[in-house]
């Protein structure tokens, strides 16, 4: 059988639409969908990612057409034009953007003449089409962002050589993407860059609106915005370059080596930069030299996380902890140029250790691949066992972690026993989160 | 209406019990709209996400243990799953029982919505007892199986043959209903026709229908001190024992909304009574309803030995806690049944009703009788006060608050407290259904509501510093002013 979802680690694609306009400052949606998607989606959202909330007008302040019979047999397209208009009347936003659900897909209103009746707003009114059947929550964040930078991002902008977009971490889906952009952008601006992130701290619609000044649009992510930043570059001639989300210094300094030079910056000023970061990260990370000496805080590791974190996760425990990662579970449903592109994130490493690595959605699978990566014995009559072993995932890791009798660390959505707030597991300020998040876990009892 | 246990399907509320989801007036019209069966549903120009029929069927079901849930839908219908799921596990570990109940879904995509999924379909539910040997496998349909009109019950009956568990249809299509409450009884209803088999012979317990059963040790008590013992439904269940339910003494339920089909049914069914009283929240609440299971099952002496011994535990504290709850204002959104029950205690505790907002609200039972907790509390509020029937919509409560600026609002459903508290109200969620259920827990109810109002400053100063999304404008209009004229 072709799909067998047990446990899942995305949502849809209007949930990952919905929750991407809830990290963009008020850009309000209007659900174009039945009744309970909205809130079911804001449940699953909201828990997974750490308890991120409704913001502005989420959860049951999301407005949403709540199609009923009567719709999916004449049309929506009546509803659907009166529900703008009185969210225009009631809700207080500078860019309104209807989101769809499958059932109106399916009935097939006719969504753009309905747009056409608010085209002289004072606000804009778009429209994004984001089936749930057409992808997943990442592949919402996609379709709502090209829909953006299509329709609503300025045509007319003077490229500035000094400005990048960052795309690639899907708000929810990572729990961490503000703290991550929020990072990120401090270390590009100390660059000399200007940067939109559009959900970092501080942001608000017109670092979205005038997106199109940038050179380069940096894509944090081997899949994950790779469609939009193609959007982008159609309609606003912006190429774009994929690097991996970089956690810990090791990865952060390649991250800004690799960005400076897509963008032709003087390397000296980059290698002062780097130079001061990785000083101040060391003078921090010396620290648990001390404690990780005194009661041998090594492990061996098993990452199970999307393609972002997997990759970068498994990595940063092998380069700076000096870890053992043993096997590493991506959970995305990739095909295979992009399976191609997230193995590539797993060689190269400077430890030159690399994990066995397994594409998989289904959360029953890890079990029997941390056979494969480790067959205990195979009868010998000495072995090494698996041991001291930590687990870094999801929650839906934890069964397993407690079966194993090992320690978990959450990362990957679903992230529902974690209250997430400005934490970053990206750049060096990520790295540093990240050591004291795995050593603390190991530490607790005492 | 009679309750017809031989199609896999059943009316939606709309249809069997008058409801309605849109609805502004006072208690005295709404009681009195009730026995006239006048009462008319209005729409909305504006709405909110709220919830949907198989939403809350999922949520319910999932209570029982070890089945195995397959929701026929694309991704999204399916994402809460999981929070569902560890919610219940805590349940049973509380008991210390085991729970493997799962939920999958058949993730449709785009060309299952032009050719069809029945092939998946059939291939999940093989796989699924391949892998789960669950004691029975249930099928929720959804908005997208509803609109490509999926032959489910086909495909169950098919793959029913194939497996020696049952497998059961629910239908719960989210567009279907405008009352996702409708989701209780789709779930109740493939209970009643699939599960429950007729009686062996006559046991010496009742159903307690509720939700999580978190007074379940002291509910066990007060029913050993009958003589009889309780089963609570369906929280922490099995099959085997949910087959049972037609062989009790009576049904009784902590909300009529929750167990108006299943009670019912028992009682048309198999002639076991259900008790129809205002529910056990409050003092009177709980003698009236203790009392009238006291008659139906004939241990009336029993019941009032119990009644004076808790009262002289419990009365003398209370009467002091009412003193310093005098007065304080209360605005109210929960379900049909909960709203109107929660308001007698507030009015029982020396507290001022406000408003109620009703999610939804039921005009009469499956037994054709109004909801007796409306009539009860028209009868005895010391005045008539307002009263709508909001659909959880989020865009009214706030209007709502803003305008009846009470001391405290208290909501049942998650993510509804949030926003009186983003307006500067204090607020309580109250998850659990037995927050107020007889005299001990009346007692710590109005605790709760002290310590609640003892500090504000949470609500105060988040209040003070975010933005909230609704214009001027909307604060100034009536929040009422949306709906449309009654159909
Ligand atoms: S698509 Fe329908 S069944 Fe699924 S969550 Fe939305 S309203 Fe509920």
């Amino acid at each position: 059988m072709n799909k067998f979802v047990d446990r899942p680690r995305f949502s849809c694609a209007l949930g990952g639409a919905l929750f991407t306009l809830r990290a963009l400052t008020r850009a309000i949606p209007i659900i174009h969908a039945s009744a309970g998607c909205g809130y079911n989606l804001y449940t699953a959202g909201n828990a997974g990612a750490g308890y991120l909330g409704g913001g502005y007008c989420g959860g049951t302040g999301w407005s949403s057409s709540n199609v009923v019979e009567r719709e999916v047999v004449f049309g929506g397209s009546d509803r659907l034009s009166e529900q703008i208009r009185s969210t225009l009347e009631l809700i207080d936003g500078d860019l309104f953007v209807v989101v769809t659900g499958c059932m109106v897909e399916m009935i097939g209103d006719d969504i753009g003449s309905v747009l056409d009746e608010f085209a002289n707003e004072d606000v804009p009114v778009i429209a994004v089409s984001t089936p749930s059947f057409k992808g997943n929550s990442c592949d919402g964040y996609d379709m709502l962002l090209g829909g953006l930078f299509s329709d609503y991002v300025r045509r007319d902008a003077e490229k500035r050589t000094d400005t990048v977009n960052l795309l690639g971490l899907v708000p929810g889906q990572d729990a961490f993407y503000k703290g991550n952009l929020t990072e990120i952008r401090r270390l590009l601006e100390r660059l000399g860059l200007r940067v939109n992130t559009f959900f970092g701290e501080g942001e608000t619609l017109e670092n979205l609106k005038n997106a199109s000044e940038a050179s380069l649009n940096i894509v944090l992510s081997d899949v994950y915005g790779v469609g939009a930043a193609g959007v982008f570059e159609k309609t606003h001639g912006t190429p774009y370059i994929s690097l991996p989300l970089p956690v810990g210094a090791v990865q952060t300094s390649q991250f800004l080596r690799e960005a400076a030079d897509a963008l032709n910056l003087p390397r000296d000023a980059v290698e002062r930069v780097i130079k001061d970061e990785e000083a101040r990260y060391y003078d921090y990370l010396e620290r648990i030299a001390d404690i990780y000496n005194d009661v041998d805080l090594q492990r061996y590791a098993v990452v199970v996380g999307d393609l972002n974190y997997a990759p970068a996760v498994s990595r940063f425990v092998a380069d700076e902890l000096g870890w053992l990662p043993r096997l590493a579970v991506v959970t995305d449903d990739l095909d295979e140029g992009e399976i191609r592109r997230v193995e590539k994130r797993f060689t190269g490493w400077e430890s030159d250790v690399s994990p066995l690595v397994r594409f998989d959605t289904d959360t029953s699978s890890v079990r029997r691949y941390l056979q494969e990566a480790w067959r205990p014995g195979n009868n010998e009559r000495y072995y090494d066992s698996l041991s001291p072993l930590f687990l870094i995932g999801s929650v839906f890791e934890r069964d397993l972690a407690a079966s194993l009798g090992v320690p978990l660390l959450t990362v990957s959505f679903p992230v529902t026993n974690r209250i997430v707030l400005n934490q970053s597991y990206a750049g060096y300020k990520g790295g540093l989160g990240l050591t004291s998040d795995l050593l603390s876990t190991l530490i607790a009892g005492r | 209406m009679t309750i017809d246990l031989n199609s896999t399907t059943f009316g939606k509320r709309e249809e069997r019990l008058g409801s309605v989801v849109g609805y502004v007036g006072t208690i005295k019209d709404l009681a009195s709209q009730s026995r006239c069966g006048s009462l008319k549903d209005r729409g909305r120009c504006f709405s909110q996400s709220s919830s949907c029929d198989a939403g809350c069927v999922l949520g319910y079901i999932s209570h029982i243990r070890d089945i195995a849930i397959i929701n026929h839908a694309p991704s999204g219908c399916t994402a809460g799953a999981s929070s569902v799921l560890t919610n219940q596990t805590q349940l049973a570990s509380k008991r210390g029982l085991p729970y493997n109940t799962v939920i999958l879904g058949t993730d449709m995509n785009e060309s299952d919505t032009i050719f069809g999924a029945t092939g998946t379909l059939h291939d999940t539910i093989l796989e699924t007892y391949r892998r789960y040997k669950p004691e029975a496998i249930f099928v929720t349909t959804s908005c997208v199986s509803g609109i490509i009109g999926e032959d489910v019950d086909s495909v169950i009956a098919e793959t029913g043959e194939e497996l020696p568990i049952p497998v059961v249809p629910i239908h719960c299509e989210g567009f279907k209903s405008k009352v996702w409450a409708t989701g209780f009884d789709a779930a109740d209803h493939a209970i009643l026709s699939r599960i429950v088999v007729p009686p062996r012979k006559k046991g010496n317990f009742v159903n307690f229908k509720n939700f999580n059963e978190s007074a379940r040790d002291d509910i066990v008590e007060m029913f050993r001190a009958l003589g009889v013992d309780v089963f609570m439904i369906y929280s922490n269940t099995t099959l085997e024992e949910l087959s049972h339910v037609s062989e009790a003494l009576a049904t009784i339920a902590i909300c009529g909304t929750l167990a108006s089909y299943l009670g019912n049914g028992l009682e048309q069914r198999y002639g076991v009574p259900y008790i129809k009283t205002i529910n056990p929240l409050g003092v009177t609440g709980f003698e009236t309803w203790f009392r009238d299971i006291g008659r139906v099952i004939g241990k009336e002496a029993e019941v009032e030995a119990y009644i004076e011994r808790e009262r002289a535990l419990y009365l003398p504290k209370l009467e002091e806690v009412k003193k310093r709850l005098r007065g304080l204002r209360v605005v109210l959104g929960m379900g049909s049944s909960f709203a109107f029950q929660v308001a007698r205690v507030i009015q029982e505790l020396d507290m001022e009703v406000a408003y109620i907002a009703s999610w939804h609200y039921d005009s009469r039972y499956d037994d054709g009788n109004p909801p007796p907790h409306v009539q009860y509390l028209a009868e005895h509020a010391p005045r008539d006060f307002d009263v709508s029937v909001a659909d959880q919509q989020n865009f009214e409560i706030l209007n709502i608050l803003n305008r009846y600026k009470p001391d405290l609002y208290l909501a049942r459903h998650p993510g509804t407290t949030v926003w009186a508290v983003k307006q500067g109200v204090p607020a309580i969620f109250m998850a659990d259904e037995y927050m107020s259920f007889g005299y001990k827990r009346t007692l710590s109810f109005a605790y709760t509501i002290l310590d609640r109002i003892t500090n504000r400053s949470f609500e105060k100063n988040l209040s003070s510093r975010i933005r909230l999304p609704y214009t001027d404008w909307w604060y100034r209009q009536e929040s009422a002013s949306l709906y449309e004229e009654a159909r």
